[in-house]
């Protein structure tokens, strides 16, 4: 296996759980988004498979290395961006790009070469000659990437890499990206947004706290993740329990508590009809006063998944398996 | 692979590493004269301010003086590397040269060399200035050579301490927190600004037995009219240097290979 390869990994700093069972695979060619919120253990997952960290248990293998065992031939494959990465300010952008390639055991001729395609393909040539220390922020993250390109990883990994660009940069960098997944590489990226993962990936992967909770292709994400969230508002807030209760045995989401006496979940697709429910609640002497339905964007959608989840960490999420 | 053949990348990745830092210094030269400035007030201090109280038989005290606080001037800019480290451990900056496929010892090495070439030009700087508050050489041009050699792998020596520690504090502040400790204690529990035999017979132990110790007194045999044991002065101090650099090297490539956040 060519890619990555990854077996419940398991990571935790004193009692928090990074990562709890974190299992999935990437194939060469394949771009593969792991979708999470702030937290979730991203990228904590992109530490350990980029040999930065080492898992508690489990076990990874990247371009057919393990990570712990083989760290220094996984490093001869692959490519990081990292979340922060602060670039030596004192060099120029060209100078930096240099010093990478040669600590990457590139020859000279084809050093110069990748270089000069790099800084035109990420808009750089510009300020090439100018120190990294006068570059803005959107500057800073493309040369970054395109920093973590050279010498064409066979495995990149790619932490929220458009943070800080504006649309037209986002747009070529993802051209970037769709091009080394084309042209063989596996490709992981860490994103916040569903919006990113759409656009990119053959296939997603949701993190919250540490486990996945969902995995597919896009469209089948978007498909369960449902078409609707409803909120209800209760008469009388101490029945909120009881109608948790209800709707758990109608195989609805647990919902997310804010006020006491709304009720809010998101309708997927094996849901039953709001009209089911609603008949639930009543033959179980529960008064609904109020009910809302809206259409949630795939972020807001994904956000309540999440949610939800922090809510309950117990219980299965039975909604959205 | 022959052995030559296996350290040829390992050296080209250091070299590169350096030049890395080096151009620092060609857009930069102003570092320099910070790390000059904190010996340099404490000379002029221990020159005009203290130095007047205190009496060594036979030698005139700024001839006394001087060369440790060339030494001291060594020892405080290498304590400072550790600090550095840790910030850019903390901060993630170091995590593009830990997933490049270039050995943890070679990244470590290069930090210590790079500080070395800087103190290539410290030193001289430093004879220059004692040279201005009337400093009185007295020597060939080969002893202040070999002096200053030997304050260069002392910088070595405190190079790797200080990296050491700044990978097990982890952070900046206690980093520079305890490097200061050790510039204090490792300069002045030294025969540096008085001579050991003034101090409590408990402390003359340690005093004389400190490598700072050392290499001072096979300075001032070297560059002043002081005279002494010389060769038993280098030997005692390269054996110092050497057992801290096995030490502490091996310690610091494994604490750094297994640094995680």
């Amino acid at each position: 296996m060519q890619g990555i390869e990854c077996k419940e990994l398991r990571k935790a700093y004193g009692e928090v759980k990074a990562l709890d069972g974190v299992s999935f695979v990437a194939e060469p060619g394949e771009i593969l988004a792991l979708l999470g919120p702030n937290g979730s253990g991203k990228t904590t997952t992109v530490r350990i498979l980029t040999t930065l960290s080492t898992p508690d248990s489990g076990s990874a293998r990247v371009a057919g290395r393990d990570v712990v065992r083989d760290a220094p031939r996984v490093r001869r494959a692959i490519g990081l961006t990292a979340q922060e990465t602060i670039l030596d300010s004192f060099l120029t952008g060209g100078e930096y790009l240099d010093i990478v390639a040669r600590l990457r055991h590139i020859p000279r001729a084809r050093r110069k070469e990748e270089i000069a395609e790099l800084l035109t393909e990420f808009e750089l040539d510009e300020i090439a000659k100018s120190p990294i220390g006068g570059y803005s922020g959107g500057m800073r993250r493309r040369l970054d990437v395109a920093t973590s390109l050279i010498g064409k990883p066979r495995v990149l990994f790619l932490d929220e890499p458009s943070t800080g660009l504006d649309p037209h940069s986002r747009e070529r960098m993802w051209d970037a990206i769709r091009r080394r997944a084309h042209e063989g590489a596996t490709v992981l990226l860490t994103t916040q947004y569903m919006e990113e993962a759409d656009a990119l990936a053959r296939s997603v992967v949701v993190l919250t706290q540490g486990q996945i909770i969902e995995r597919g292709t896009p469209d089948a994400l978007k498909d369960n993740i449902g078409s609707s969230v409803v909120e209800l508002t209760l008469a009388d807030p101490d029945q909120r329990s009881l109608a948790i209760t209800s709707l758990a045995e109608s195989g609805e989401p647990s919902p997310p508590g804010e006020k006491p006496d709304v009720l809010s979940f998101v309708l997927v697709k094996s849901s039953p009809s709001l009209l089911t429910i609603l008949q639930r609640l009543s033959t179980d002497g529960i008064e609904v006063t109020d009910v809302m339905v809206s259409r949630p964007t795939l972020d807001e959608a994904f956000l309540y998944l999440t949610r939800k989840l922090e809510e309950t960490p117990e219980s299965q999420p039975a909604g959205i398996r | 692979m022959s052995m030559l053949g296996r350290l040829r990348q390992p050296t080209a990745d250091v070299i590169t590493l350096m030049q890395r830092l080096l151009i620092r210094y060609r857009r930069r030269p102003d570092v320099i004269i910070f790390i000059l400035i904190q010996p340099f007030i404490l000379l002029l201090l221990f020159r005009y301010v203290i130095g007047g109280a205190i009496h060594i038989q036979g030698v005139n005290y700024v001839d006394y003086l001087t060369p440790a606080v060339v030494v001291l001037a060594i020892i405080n800019a290498s304590s400072a590397l550790g600090g550095g480290l840790a910030e850019d451990l903390t901060s993630g900056a170091v995590d593009r040269m830990r997933v490049l496929p270039i050995t943890r010892s070679g990244f470590l090495t290069s930090r210590v060399l790079y500080d070395t070439a800087r103190n290539l030009f410290v030193i001289p700087l430093m004879w220059l200035l004692g040279l201005a508050v009337g400093f009185h050489f007295d020597g060939t041009l080969g002893n202040i050579v070999l002096g200053s050699l030997l304050v260069l792998a002392l910088g070595v020596a405190f190079a790797w301490i200080s990296i050491l520690i700044g990978l097990w504090s982890g952070s900046l502040e206690a980093t520079q927190a305890l490097a200061i400790l050790i510039f204090v204690l490792a300069g002045f529990v030294s025969s540096g600004f008085v001579p050991v035999a003034t101090m409590p017979s408990w402390l003359q132990g340690i005093a004389n037995s400190s490598p700072v110790t050392h290499v001072d007194n096979a300075l001032r045999i070297l560059t002043t009219s002081a005279s002494g044991p010389l060769t038993h002065e280098v030997l005692a101090a390269l054996a110092w240097i050497a057992a801290i650099v096995l030490v502490t090297i091996p310690l610091a490539v494994r604490r750094y290979s297994r640094y995680t956040r």
